[in-house]
């Protein structure tokens, strides 16, 4: 027996000093200079009175060292892959790699473009590069372009969403192995001149081109550390914009410093931002509420908490449009007034009032704050396109309408299932539409949720009937709401076809005169909507709020969301 | 003795082998691929081509043995939800991680768990087996992401910044977040730790009160042997076999990783790998998880029986 307890003890001895030792390499000292480990320092001299007790102590923090830091959360790993597409879009994007323009307040702003002229059918476009440079101190040059389009089009390197590219001369071609990728319309003249040839006028080119898909790379240093190892860590990426990956933990800290070569550095007013990797928006509210990040967003459910700790909730719409789209092959669903009667029966001010807290009711497809001709936004220069009332008495007799032309004897003969996704957005807002069509058409309404990937297999095999899903513009132009309607496409899985939509949509995309050009996309959306080919709810909105040493932060409709570009710390 | 081993280790292959096999053909079962969930408007022209260039459009037999030609070679492939990093290199980051986090909140739950056991044996229906009995209800009952919550508001929001306040210092005694140092690893551990604090004083318990009532602990006391003695001596040893059994099979599961522990603490750990991989249709990911874990529990369990004839030698293994 004393063996045995020697051996037990010898088990628990070895316990113990794993433990200890893990101690050791559990400690992660190699944070950022300004985190929250540092020595407090000269916090008692923070006397702002204004800001809560919290916030103020973290001042002596971020601006220990002279470094001027922003501290913001982003809710998983980001990806920095080579066409730039992922969860990094909405918050690093705009901070790390620049496009030859950029936002500036809602309109169009400097990107690493001096200049640019389109001929005269917008068919053509050509740019003037500025003197920037990439942070491992290669110059900026119009190869970088040539380079990243044509790495990705022809298989090189990695490209999950060609059709963004797809109005670039010969870029469907060679993405699909039928042309070489030396016949891409995207040209080096000289260093400084990059010449883009389109498949068709893109009177909205700019804009396009702020999508990061659009983004030039540094041939030399892909080459280098190989392609398919681009974004993946800290030291196999390098940036062209403000500021360049310092250092990565996964899941855990990434460091952006200032990127010296970047032509408009010296107007960038701090010098560092820390973007924590926080999953559960819960701890990263605490977070803010103790003082250590600096941007927050959140639900409606934590709005008292943020106001009762002293902050400013605002709200911001991030250009996305939620809607109901309708299985047309479905018996009932194929039915014109079917779906009008859905529509006119769903009350769109409780769900926004009620049931989500934020966002505005749909008067149209196209969300408000989308760009229009330049100097007005879409639905300022096109105004309301249907008028989406909540009227039960009209939707009972639109509902009868249709009964009577599929030759049915009540309401209770119709069952339709809503699919969606598991989000909690989708799962409260299908629940209150379940229930007011069951209350005031009298029909029976099912639910099922399940993940986007097998929920978006189910609707592209239309085993749907109505699928409530949002839409959001990945540029700022109109025709990614539209564009998918033109023809058979996944954006189209109902199978929407109509000469008259078809026809307004071609006269937009010929049309040079930027003003008439969104008059007949305008067209184009009323026509959308008056089939009811799809049913617009409500344009979605966001909680945040700013610490009050951070100032000049901006929120957009399309990436990145959160813009820090013209941000300072006091 | 050496041919159980060897039996054991060539059954514990088979049983990876299975479980890798069945977890690839179910994966594949689910519908989607690993591009539809992030992008809805994906044509059926773009989904062909990266369908193709990954492979994915040949018969899933072919896919299957590819995998399997590719893992003997030790490639796992490269992950699609994570940006294309290599599985093996996420693996071999965030695993120490999450086995930091387990070990703790193993130690932790362990000892506590065992001597609440032994106490409220030791004080049957007195006010410390209640306590030990209430314990447990709450560790089981109280959903982990709960307790955090509410300690992750008190002591990490209220309390730390408190002391901040009345102090006039940027100590944050409990941190809120992030894996940092050993102040940060304190509640989250603990939390984790509640479920094996709860299960192990009722086993401990349990089992003590058997062992109380066993003969030769009245022979003991008939010899006159000190009660400190015959507790620590006959008591405890012998009620700890049953926990040791349970505690092999513990291990797998806290070490591994867990998902809301780890996304509410933002401990950079594995545990959401699995969860996220699933829900990406992240194939590479999700077999590289499952195979590295069945690896994992696998030998952790031979390990276990291994040790169990080691400590007591009643046990003989089979030959």
């Amino acid at each position: 027996m004393k063996k045995i307890i020697n051996k037990t003890f010898a088990l628990i001895v070895t316990a113990a000093l794993s433990f200890s030792a893990l101690t050791a390499c559990g400690t992660y000292e190699s944070g950022p200079e300004t985190g929250n480990e540092s020595a407090p320092a000269a916090n008692a001299v923070s006397t702002d009175s204004a800001a809560p007790s919290d916030a103020a102590s973290t001042q002596a923090q971020s601006t220990e060292n002279g470094v001027k830091a922003i501290n913001i959360a982003i809710s998983s790993d980001p990806t920095f892959t080579f066409d730039a597409i992922g969860d990094s879009l909405m918050v690093t994007n705009g901070l790390l790699r620049e496009g030859l323009t950029r936002y500036a307040d809602g309109k169009l702003g400097d990107g690493l473009a001096e200049s640019y002229e389109h001929n005269d059918d917008y068919t053509q476009w050509t740019f003037k590069l500025r003197d920037s440079g990439w942070s491992n101190g290669e110059p900026v040059t119009a190869d970088d372009w040539v380079y990243a389009i044509g790495a990705m089009l022809d298989g090189t390197a990695q490209l999950s969403f060609a059709d963004f590219l797809y109005e670039i001369k010969n870029a469907r071609a060679i993405y699909t192995g039928e042309a070489d990728v030396s016949t891409l319309g995207v040209t080096a003249v000289d260093d400084k001149t990059l010449v883009f040839d389109l498949e068709y006028p893109v009177t909205y080119f700019p804009y396009l081109i702020t999508h990061p898909m659009h983004f030039g790379y540094d041939r030399e240093f892909s080459n280098e550390v190989g392609v398919e190892n681009i974004g993946t860590e800290a030291e196999y990426s390098i940036s062209n914009g403000p500021f360049y990956i310092d250092s990565w933990e996964h899941d855990n800290l990434l460091v952006f410093k200032k990127n010296e070569y970047y032509w408009n550095a010296d107007n960038i007013q701090y010098d560092q931002v820390n973007v924590y990797v926080i999953p559960d928006e819960a701890t990263q509210v605490n977070l803010f509420l103790n003082g250590e990040l600096d941007v927050v967003d959140f639900s409606y459910q934590r709005l008292s908490a943020i106001e009762g700790a002293g902050y400013t909730a605002q709200t911001y719409n991030n250009g996305r449009t939620a809607y109901l789209y309708y299985n047309l092959t479905n018996d009932y669903l194929g039915n014109k007034y079917i779906r009008q009667a859905i529509s006119a029966a769903i009350d769109r001010d409780a769900l926004v009032n009620g049931v989500l807290h934020v966002g505005s009711p749909a008067d149209g497809f196209i969300p408000v704050g989308l760009a229009g001709d330049g100097s007005k936004t879409f639905r300022e220069i096109v105004g309301p396109t249907l008028d989406y009332s909540y009227d039960v008495d009209n939707a009972k007799a639109l509902l009868q309408k249709g009964i009577d032309e599929l030759g049915l004897s009540d309401p209770k003969d119709i069952t339709i299932t809503i699919l969606t996704t598991n989000t909690d957005e989708f799962i409260a807002v299908s629940g209150a539409i379940q229930q007011l069509l069951s209350e005031n058409l009298g029909i029976n309404v099912e639910v099922e949720t399940s993940d986007s990937s097998a929920v978006r297999t189910r609707r592209n095999a239309f085993e749907y009937d109505l699928y409530l899903a949002s839409w959001g513009a990945d540029w700022d132009d109109a025709t990614n709401f539209l564009g998918g309607y033109e023809r058979d496409s996944s954006a189209n899985p109902a199978l929407f076809i109509n000469e008259d939509f078809n026809k307004a949509y071609h006269d937009a995309t010929y049309s040079t005169d930027l003003t008439e050009r969104v008059k007949f996309l305008g067209e184009a959306e009323k026509v959308l909507l008056e089939e009811e080919a799809i049913t617009p709810l409500y344009y979605t909105g966001h909680y945040y709020s700013v610490s009050n040493r951070v100032g000049g932060v901006l929120r957009r409709a399309v990436v990145p969301y959160l813009d820090l570009y013209y941000a300072t710390v006091n | 003795m050496r041919r159980y081993i060897i039996k054991r280790i060539i059954l514990a292959f088979a049983t990876i082998f299975v479980v890798m096999t069945a977890t690839f053909f179910l994966m594949h079962a689910i519908p989607g691929t690993p591009f539809s969930g992030n992008n809805d408007s994906m044509s059926a022209e773009t989904l062909a081509v990266l369908m193709e260039k990954y492979g994915m459009d040949k018969p899933l037999y072919k896919q299957y043995l590819t995998y399997v030609w590719n893992i003997l070679h030790g490639d796992f492939g490269v992950s699609m939800s994570n940006g294309y990093r290599s599985v093996t290199e996420i693996i071999l980051t965030a695993f120490p991680v999450s086995a930091d986090l387990g070990i703790r909140a193993l130690i932790f739950g362990t000892i506590a768990g065992i001597l609440l056991g032994i106490e409220a044996a030791l004080h049957r229906n007195k006010p410390i087996d209640h306590i030990s009995t209430i314990t447990a209800i709450i560790g089981i009952s109280i959903p982990s992401f709960v307790l955090g919550t509410i300690l992750q508001t008190i002591l990490g929001l209220g309390l730390s910044g408190w002391v901040k306040a009345t102090f006039h210092t940027d100590y944050q005694l409990f941190p809120i977040a992030r894996w940092q140092s050993f102040r940060y690893t304190i509640i989250p551990s603990f939390v984790l730790g509640m479920g094996t604090v709860a299960s192990l004083a009722r086993l401990m318990r349990t089992s003590m009160l058997d062992v109380i009532n066993q003969d030769y602990i009245r022979t003991a006391k008939a010899k006159g042997i000190s009660r400190q003695q015959i507790i620590w001596k006959h008591e405890v040893r012998n009620a700890m076999m049953p926990v040791i059994t349970v505690l092999g099979r513990m291990i797998g599961g806290v070490v591994t990783g867990s998902y809301i522990i780890e996304s509410q603490f933002a401990i950079p750990g594995l545990g959401k790998y699995l969860v996220n991989s699933i829900t990406a249709r992240d194939y590479t990911m999700t077999m590289g998880l499952t195979v590295f874990y069945s690896i994992f529990i696998v030998f952790s369990m031979l390990l276990v029986d291994l040790l169990y004839s080691v400590i007591d030698p009643r046990v003989r293994l089979a030959k």
